[in-house]
């Protein structure tokens, strides 16, 4: 009997199949199984250049990025000593010490970092560090007006810096290799503003000026950064169709693993978030899943414009639960009792 | 699982690939939609729990294949096979699609009793090749068998199926 004729008898099979319910019923269950099963060892990282390795892991590994960190303040060391060092790495906006790390430390290493894709890391990372920082002292009643102008002032810099160097990979790489920063800075801004809002919602006197005025900075940021991707988009859709299929299947991959990165995030978090964060977080999770299982339906059916934004969207998404669930978490642990129940954490 | 992006995302990737062929290598062996659908699923876990303990796996597709396989067969030790007749009787549903035509139907239901009346040996080569589309070399990495004997065994099938579809015709 040819090949042929044996295809030809067989052809049929493929009519056996999943349904989409069953499908993602079955796919839940299975990410459950590994979120619950998480990996047991380090993972080894592919065949990259030493040092671009090396910058990489200064912005996404927060393992390597301490340790980095550590290197540099080695060498602050020689000029400050030891205990001025330490004690710069944990100050926040307002006190003393405070601009050794913003001024010298931080900026010490981001000049070491050669990659462009670290460097734009890095920047999202330290803009993230501020807000947190501001959230936090703003926790403990001491964000007054001068210190939210000295911290917008920062944040202003890191997201120039960071779009900045997303413009520079898009120019060298395309339009997909910085799409994974660029919805990472959206939803960063996106997340404190949020949290941002809700920590405004208590007026201490002295300090509401501060607050708000943050809020409502961060806010304008995060709007702005919303037109430009329409724009992005808008510019994206007009080139041809394997660009954005390309883009596409970048961001799906971002998308797959960032939904199984957040939801054992979620679940390490359970005990330190409220109940109403934790299920709306398991809500957003949820809606992450029905954009991904979308995109990719999308994108196998040749509507890659479509694809494109799901997938997209379900990144950033995936990067606000994130955000959201680590600062609560935070601040719920800084944060005085009546305060928690006034701003609903 | 060589790639540079992370394992989750790889593994996650494997089941929206494979999910579907693995359901269907399930079914066509156990002739059980349910039974099949707990075999993909535990078939993918278990390849996840082998990779979580850091050993490493060269070819995931044929290794979540040989899993299944392994669970299959673990299965039929367990239990006595069911009878192709017996199915029949408990109503046959190859598709979820209702919309399938008759012939189709009946189409489907020529192509199960030619998958039963096969010799086990044979079922296992024409199912990864001819269904799940599996390479000689990946069925050989699924049966742990080398790549000269599937060949032979993938012969002597096709003469087999023809023999069972002629005798069908007439």
């Amino acid at each position: 009997m040819e090949d042929q004729d044996m295809k030809k008898v067989f052809s049929k099979s493929h009519e056996v199949s999943l349904s989409p319910e069953e499908r993602a019923h079955a796919r839940a269950a299975v990410m459950n199984f590994v979120v619950k099963n998480p990996l047991t060892f380090q993972p080894v990282q592919g065949q990259q250049p030493r040092w671009v390795f090396f910058a990489s892991m200064l912005a996404a590994r927060p393992v390597a990025k301490y340790a980095t960190l550590a290197v540099v303040s080695l060498m602050t060391v020689v000029f400050f000593g030891a205990g001025v060092s330490v004690a710069a790495n944990n100050a926040l906006p307002g006190e003393f010490l405070y601009s050794v790390k913003t001024e010298f430390t931080e900026r010490l290493v981001r000049l070491a970092i050669i990659d462009d894709s670290a460097k734009a890391n890095y920047d999202i990372s330290l803009l993230q560090k501020r807000l947190q920082e501001a959230e936090q002292i703003s926790s403990k009643n001491r964000l007054d007006a001068l210190t939210s102008n000295r911290v917008q002032a920062l944040v202003s810099i890191h997201i120039a810096d960071a779009k900045s160097g997303i413009r520079k990979i898009k120019q060298q790489q395309g339009v997909g290799a910085g799409l994974v920063q660029d919805t990472e800075l959206q939803a960063s801004l996106n997340a404190h503003a949020e949290v941002l809002g809700a920590l405004s919602q208590k007026t201490t006197p002295g300090e509401a000026e501060g607050i708000k005025s943050l809020a409502v900075s961060i806010d304008d940021q995060a709007a702005t950064m919303r037109e430009e991707q329409q724009d992005e988009r808008i510019e994206l859709f007009a080139k041809d169709a394997a660009t954005v299929r390309d883009s596409a299947n970048i961001a799906m991959q971002k998308a797959q693993s960032l939904q199984v990165q957040v939801a054992a995030f979620i679940e390490s978090k359970k005990a330190d978030v409220s109940v109403s964060t934790y299920k709306k977080a398991m809500t957003d999770l949820d809606s992450v899943t029905i954009m991904v299982l979308d995109g990719k339906a999308a994108l196998e059916a040749g509507d890659y414009n479509n694809a494109f934004i799901l997938l997209q969207n379900a990144v950033g998404t995936a990067k606000q639960i994130k955000i959201y669930i680590q600062n609560q978490a935070l601040l719920r642990a800084q944060l005085p009792l009546e305060t928690v129940n006034v701003i609903g954490f | 699982m060589a790639e540079t992006q992370p394992i989750e995302a790889q593994f996650t990737r494997a089941y929206d690939e494979y999910a579907d062929a693995i359901f269907r290598y399930c079914y066509y062996r156990v002739f059980d939609r349910e039974k099949a659908k707990d075999f993909m699923q535990e078939a993918y876990c278990r390849t996840w729990k082998y990779i979580s303990q850091g050993k490493k796996v060269d070819n995931i597709r044929a290794f979540i294949y040989r899993t299944a396989n392994n669970l299959i067969i673990d299965e039929a030790r367990k239990k006595k096979h069911i009878s192709l007749n017996q199915i029949m009787e408990k109503g046959f549903s190859p598709s979820v699609d209702n919309r399938v035509a008759t012939e189709n139907y009946f189409a489907g239901k020529e192509l199960l009793k030619v998958i039963d009346r096969l010799d086990e040996k044979y079922r296992d080569v024409i199912l990864l090749k001819y269904i799940d589309d599996l390479s000689t070399k990946e069925i050989s990495l699924v049966l742990n068998e080398t790549e000269n004997n599937i060949y032979v065994r993938l012969s002597r099938a096709a003469a087999q199926v023809k023999k069972i579809v002629n005798h069908q015709a007439s």
